[in-house]
């Protein structure tokens, strides 16, 4: 059963030191010293922020590059190192984005081990939004707050949080007290307006709207330049490159996020290619969330967490792909 | 029961136990079947040439000692296999994918066709029907070459199957002592005895697409053919995202598929 606390915002970085001093690692939105956000290992807790970070979280369980072993002598040595962690203050997009990834890494006929071993070993601290961001639209999807999937779960009330907690593993009474009615009544409220403040896309049926045969995707064509920003920077992108590197008498396997907009994705040997050009490897990255997935699995592989849109150089957004497929221009 | 799970992405060292030419630019290699696994006719492996890269490779014969397989050199992987020799060590993983639904197949008359270096499933199909000859109906054969010095598995196809099949060959470039058919393999369509059978298709993108297209054309329904599909595979068990025709990962719901379900895939029969 789900238990219901609060948290006074005075006591958020004395919690946070409390935890760093029990050991964990610890990992959330960091403000740099340049003034981004960035997802990352948290040493002090005065540089945590409760903001939305630019990379998120995907990194922690599914690194950008990883070593899957070593071959050495004639032996393969699996890399297998990983610790204890929490993420705290996660998004619900970037949550809702590993549920998706255990979906597809997790569930099959063959496991990611190495995603797993990452994976179960993290425990969540999601914050739930109360604003709507710049360019998100989880309304359309999952909306700003999860129903599951998390340790803890912040909502922000004025001077307090109030914390939904699916366990007690983290509860420490020195800083939770008890929330009244009119605290969870307020947390609803907040939440609320995130629905008020964010255009709900008409994303029904999409997948029965969109089409191959349309000038859209050689108009988008003639912009993307194949950086990938939008696979890196998203929350239920999965795709990775498999590649081997020799460093002294030691070869290592690699394996590294990849993205369906880099020509040499899907081109084998021989300079063969189903996806020649940028509007056959849009299709791909839009169908792979809009059609093929939702056909696969029973739902949109998007959480609407907006970062492929604030990460695209030349304003490729997949809202508006949307919105043109349901009858909307572009 | 649990299910154990283990790490899928780590290869087992096996060493190369015999290499023979087939052709100028196709080498056969034995490897050690550790796992003493007898994969399915059509399924592949996942073989690493250590300090280069993994690449996806059918299997075309297999008992509980040894595995078979036949590549052609085409880029870095392949480069590198053939440059190892006997006794060295190479990593392999699987055997994956689904592989052909042979056992459907019992009283059917069947037609292979294979293009190129097609012909490995092909020859892992052959040998269950040797094996099991008579529970199938007339089997047939049809492979095409570029050129003659370009045919693999010379000894099957030229000895060994035609004593218990109906082998056609044909060449699209012949030489002076090249005395058989010249044309791409659809050339040989007209040799097709039994337009019921089942149709397995295996060879590059171009040559099926026009192997299907005469096939209907000659009233063949699309669910009798089956094609084996190639698409780029860094995993090999579904997870890269690297080898998908549409909603299908060929790694993991083929290589093998009846042509009607993936009939209408936009990136089917590209280039
Ligand atoms: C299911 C399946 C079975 C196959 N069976 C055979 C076989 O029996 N004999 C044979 O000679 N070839 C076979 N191939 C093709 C073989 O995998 C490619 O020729 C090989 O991957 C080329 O690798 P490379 O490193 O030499 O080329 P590079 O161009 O250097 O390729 C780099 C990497 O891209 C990927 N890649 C490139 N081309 C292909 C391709 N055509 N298919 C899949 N991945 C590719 C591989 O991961 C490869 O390591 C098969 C392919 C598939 C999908
Ligand atoms: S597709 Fe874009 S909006 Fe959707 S989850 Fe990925 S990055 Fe976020
Ligand atoms: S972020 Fe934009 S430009 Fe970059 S690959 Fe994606 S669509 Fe193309
Ligand atoms: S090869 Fe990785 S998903 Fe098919």
């Amino acid at each position: 059963m789900m238990k219901v606390y609060k948290i006074s915002k005075d006591k958020l970085k004395a919690y946070l030191s409390y935890l760093l001093n029990k050991g964990y690692s610890i990992y959330g939105p960091v403000k740099t010293t340049s003034g981004d956000v960035i997802f990352s290992k948290i040493e002090d807790p005065e540089h945590f922020v409760d903001e939305k970070s630019t990379n998120g979280p995907k990194s922690v369980v599914f690194p950008e590059r990883e070593i899957i072993f070593r071959y050495r002598e004639g032996k393969i040595i699996e890399e297998k190192s990983d610790e204890r962690r929490i993420l705290f203050g996660t998004r619900t997009c970037e949550i809702e984005g590993f549920r998706m990834l255990d979906d597809v890494l997790l569930k099959g006929k063959y496991k990611d081990i190495s995603y797993e071993r990452k994976r179960s070993n993290s425990i969540i601290v999601n914050f739930a939004c109360t604003k709507a961001c710049k360019y998100g639209f989880c309304t359309t999807f999952q909306g700003p707050k999860l129903k599951n999937g998390f340790s803890l779960q912040f909502i922000d009330i004025g001077d307090d949080y109030l914390v939904e907690a699916m366990n007690e593993e983290l509860i420490v009474p020195e800083y939770f007290t008890e929330a009244s009615e009119e605290d969870i009544k307020k947390a609803e409220e907040n939440i609320n307006n995130v629905y008020k403040e964010m255009e709900q896309l008409p994303i029904k049926d999409i997948e029965k709207k969109i089409k191959f045969n349309d000038e859209i995707w050689n108009k988008l064509g003639n912009y993307c330049i194949n950086c990938g920003a939008c696979n890196y920077s998203c929350p239920t992108c999965f795709c990775f490159d498999v590649y081997d590197v020799k460093i002294g008498n030691e070869i290592l396997r690699i394996r590294e996020w990849d993205s369906c907009l880099l020509e040499g994705f899907s081109r084998l040997a021989g300079f063969n290619n189903p996806r020649k050009d940028n509007a056959s490897r849009l299709i791909q990255r839009f169908y792979h969330k809009l059609v093929y997935h939702k056909l696969n699995y029973g739902y949109y592989l998007c959480t609407g967490c907006g970062r492929c849109i604030e990460q695209c150089p030349v304003n490729i957004d997949i809202r508006d792909v949307i919105k043109y497929f349901s009858g909307g221009e572009l | 029961m649990m299910q154990v799970y283990t790490n899928e992405m780590l290869p087992k060292t096996v060493r190369i136990l015999k290499i023979c030419d087939e052709t100028p630019d196709t080498k056969t290699f034995i490897l050690e079947n550790i796992t003493k696994r007898i994969p399915k006719p059509g399924q592949f492996y996942m073989i690493s040439v250590f300090g280069v890269g993994e690449f996806p490779v059918s299997f075309g014969s297999a008992n509980e000692n040894n595995l078979l397989i036949t590549v052609k050199k085409v880029g870095q992987g392949t480069g590198a296999l053939f440059e190892l020799g006997e006794n060295d060590i190479v990593g392999l993983r699987g055997p994956y994918g689904n592989g052909f639904p042979i056992e459907e197949f019992t009283g059917k008359n069947i037609v292979l066709i294979g293009g190129g270096i097609g012909i490995p499933p092909l020859r892992s199909v052959m040998e269950y029907i040797s094996q099991h000859r008579n529970e199938f109906g007339y089997v047939q054969l049809l492979y095409g070459a570029r050129s003659p010095k370009d045919i693999v598995y010379k000894d099957k196809l030229l000895k060994d199957w035609p004593k218990i099949i109906d082998v056609k060959l044909t060449v699209d470039v012949p030489d002076e002592t090249w005395k058989g058919h010249v044309g791409v393999v659809t050339t040989l369509f007209d040799q097709i005895k039994n337009l019921d059978s089942i149709f397995l298709i295996v060879g590059p993108e171009i040559m099926m697409r026009y192997s299907v297209l005469e096939l209907k054309k000659r009233g063949v329904k699309e669910s009798q053919i089956y094609l084996s599909l190639e698409r780029k595979m860094k995993c090999g068990i579904g997870i890269c995202g690297h080898c998908n025709l549409g909603r299908f990962y060929v790694c993991k719901d083929g290589p093998v598929f009846r042509y009607d379900i993936i009939a209408n895939e936009r990136e089917l029969f590209y280039g």
